[in-house]
């Protein structure tokens, strides 16, 4: 830039634009790309966003804060600037925090994953990035995961919910007995996501996540309470209250689907600490324990990793008649 | 006092005569604060129904105000390139979310989605996008309960339920969703009657889905449409796990058990993206967009005189079974909606890898 050339500054969110006189500066546009002339710029659309001018600057907000290591190019009266915002070496680039289940092997109709990550992650073309690999054959398992145009993410975008197949695992369809189950039972797999992942701002991880598990025969039996070990506290303490379900259960399942009342009904206030992959539940109450008669109380959608609740098969089999569930664990505190 | 009663009788018979009402009675104007937009969907006189499933809530917005856009000669040849230009960002951060037309005046609105979260309204007009702001607009909107408490967190505090709205339809006075759960296989299907009242009375039904009889799942409904089957009013819908069925909607009350009858398993890996429905020469077909085939045409009629459900082993034609239905020469067709009589818009990934916006007509039909 010459001496005389505009003074712009730049953040992810603003340019700003110094001005000398408090006059109505003229208007610039902000494109994404490098360019050296306006013939390259024409037919292309400026980027979306709003101006606003005090007595010394002119800010341009873009409707979306502007990408990290990209280029970008202001036209500014006939004349071309380019830009960018540089990604900060200390960055912390996306990367996956846990896989629920984590365990080394899984039955054959096992039926999703959830993946955990360490910030939000870009949810477009997501699925193009996970992918399953029959270690036997060093080949991708095709159609092994459903893709959803809208993924099945927690509201801070760090969770996914990953789906094997359905259509495959529910027996009796057309595709499950045309192609049977995903998972073929003593083979192994590994699950990858590529580090070609994107977070929220555009930035891929560093280095690609692999899980590698081989697969059980299939599990067609209902998670019941009564297996379930529990570990009571003593009273007048916070000791924690442990449940041992003994077998893997669904993670997303297991939340918000247990409650501790006491004799009166009373719910305990307190909080569980969920730790499926450890087969684990924890319970610290808020106050301390009273010595006197307690019941956990479990909702019947709490499954296990093949989704088999505590109600029902994954795929129940109508034509057998349903004993109904118990989901009450009653105990006492001395 | 004889009078004063037949008076008053009177009254009261000839009031809705007299009386203006109308759905927007109520809207009141500013920032419906919609943190995502998972579906849409238009009902009467121009009102946009958004599902917000990060903001668990439904959102109707008076768009009849709006002007009407030029959509002569409509081709957007590649729709990622300029939302890619439009909002500084790398394409593969930018998804479209949904497509759906207003009846009214046939424009045509695209919601779309930022890696960010951001979610953003367009309208298309003289084949670009124009943004349509959300801050202040005419509105009413209401909750949509979980069915398990959404608030369960880590230990660090980071949010772990979700319901995901996966379609949303307006038909009759009710607004229908569909949605998918993060945690359980679970199908539950919800009507909410409109206009909406300060009264949480929403219908959730659990839709169940049998494989030929014997084995049976609470599968979640991927998409679906209304439309009158046998001169009842149906669903027409598809589950994540392939197969098409219908529902008389009157069947659809809290409580039951409701299971749909299977007319056709559409394949492997196969989940439909947008159902609708359009006519020629008298005949009614669904139209059906879907991941991972061309774009269906079912014919009502043959739903309608397809007697049997796929409770019994059939022999399977392909990789499908159940009413014959054509794929029409429209692959990878991503978001479909009608734009008038004889029209349908739709959004397809061609063969150069670009996505573009595109129109068609009812000579496929």
């Amino acid at each position: 830039m010459t001496a005389q050339s505009p003074r712009f500054s730049f953040t992810s969110d603003a340019i700003i634009l110094e001005i000398s006189e408090n006059k109505k500066a003229p208007i610039f546009k902000v494109y994404k790309g490098l360019y050296t002339s306006e013939g390259q710029i024409y037919g292309k659309k400026a980027i979306l966003g709003s101006f606003t001018q005090n007595t010394t600057n002119v800010h341009f907000i873009p409707l979306l804060p502007f990408q990290k290591n990209s280029n970008y190019t202001i036209v500014y009266k006939n004349q071309l600037y380019s830009f960018i915002i540089p990604l900060a070496p200390s960055y912390n680039h996306l990367q996956v925090e846990t896989l629920y289940p984590n365990t080394t092997v899984v039955p054959s109709n096992f039926l999703k994953w959830y993946i955990r990550f360490s910030k939000p992650v870009n949810p477009s073309k997501i699925y193009e990035h996970i992918h399953l690999i029959n270690n036997h054959t060093n080949t991708e398992v095709n159609r092994a995961l459903l893709p959803l145009e809208t993924p099945l993410l927690s509201n801070d975008g760090t969770l996914l919910t990953l789906w094997i197949e359905p259509g495959r695992q529910k027996r009796d369809l057309g595709p499950n007995k045309r192609l049977g189950e995903v998972l073929i039972p003593e083979t192994s797999y590994t699950l990858i996501i590529d580090k070609d992942l994107k977070d929220h701002q555009g930035i891929p991880m560093k280095m690609e996540y692999k899980h590698a598990f081989t697969v059980s025969t299939s599990d067609r039996v209902k998670p019941t309470i009564t297996s379930w070990k529990l570990h009571l506290p003593s009273s007048k303490t916070k000791e924690e209250l442990h449940i041992d379900f003994q077998e893997l259960l669904d993670f997303g399942s297991l939340q918000n689907t247990i409650s501790i009342i006491d004799g009166s009904g009373n719910i305990i206030a307190g909080e569980f600490t969920i730790k499926t992959n450890q087969k684990n539940a924890y319970f610290k109450p808020l106050s301390n324990w009273k010595k006197g008669n307690y019941t956990i109380l479990y909702k019947p959608i709490i499954e296990d990793i093949s989704g088999n609740n505590l109600e029902r098969l994954f795929d129940r089999d109508i034509t057998i008649k349903a004993t109904p569930p118990l989901l009450k664990h009653s105990f006492i505190i001395k | 006092m004889r009078k004063t009663l037949l008076t008053m009788a009177l009254g009261l018979l000839l009031t809705p005569l007299f009386a203006s009402t109308s759905n927007t009675d109520g809207f009141i104007t500013g920032n419906p604060e919609i943190s995502s937009i998972n579906a849409m969907t238009f009902g009467p006189e121009g009102i946009l129904f958004i599902g917000d499933s990060n903001g668990a809530q439904i959102v109707a917005i008076d768009m009849s105000t709006a002007s009407k856009a030029n959509n002569e000669k409509l081709r957007i040849p590649d729709i990622e390139l300029l939302l890619s230009e439009l909002l500084g960002s790398d394409s593969d951060q930018i998804q479209i979310i949904d497509m759906v037309v207003n009846p009214a005046n046939e424009n045509i609105y695209i919601g779309a989605q930022h890696s960010s979260g951001k979610s953003l309204l367009f309208l298309v007009n003289n084949n670009s996008l124009e943004m349509v702001p959300l801050h202040s607009v005419s509105y009413t909107k209401t909750a949509v309960s979980n069915v398990v408490a959404s608030d369960a967190k880590d230990r660090r505090g980071r949010p772990l339920r979700k319901w995901t709205i996966s379609d949303l339809k307006y038909d009759n006075g009710q607004v229908m969703l569909s949605g998918l759960s993060n945690a359980e296989f679970a199908s539950t299907f919800r009507s909410i009657p409109f206009p909406f009242t300060q009264k949480q009375n929403e219908s959730s039904l659990e839709i169940y889905h049998a494989a030929h009889g014997q084995y049976e799942t609470a599968s979640p409904i991927k998409a679906f449409t209304t439309t009158q089957i046998n001169n009842k009013p149906h669903l027409i819908a598809s589950y994540t796990c392939t197969p098409l069925v219908i529902f008389p909607i009157s069947e659809l009350k809290p409580g039951a058990h409701t299971k749909g009858r299977t007319v056709a398993e559409l394949g492997n890996w196969n989940t439909p993206l947008d159902i609708i429905e359009m006519e020629k020469e008298g005949a009614r077909y669904i139209l059906m967009a879907n991941t991972n085939r061309a774009l269906m045409k079912i014919k009502v009629a043959d739903i309608e005189s397809f007697g049997d459900s796929l409770t019994t082993p059939v022999s399977e034609r392909a990789d499908t079974a159940g009413v014959d239905f054509i794929n029409l020469p429209f692959v990878n067709v991503q978001q479909l909606d009608k734009l008038n009589d004889t029209e349908f818009v739709f959004i397809q990934r061609e063969a150069s890898g670009k996505l573009a916006l595109k129109t068609s007509n009812n000579r496929w039909l």
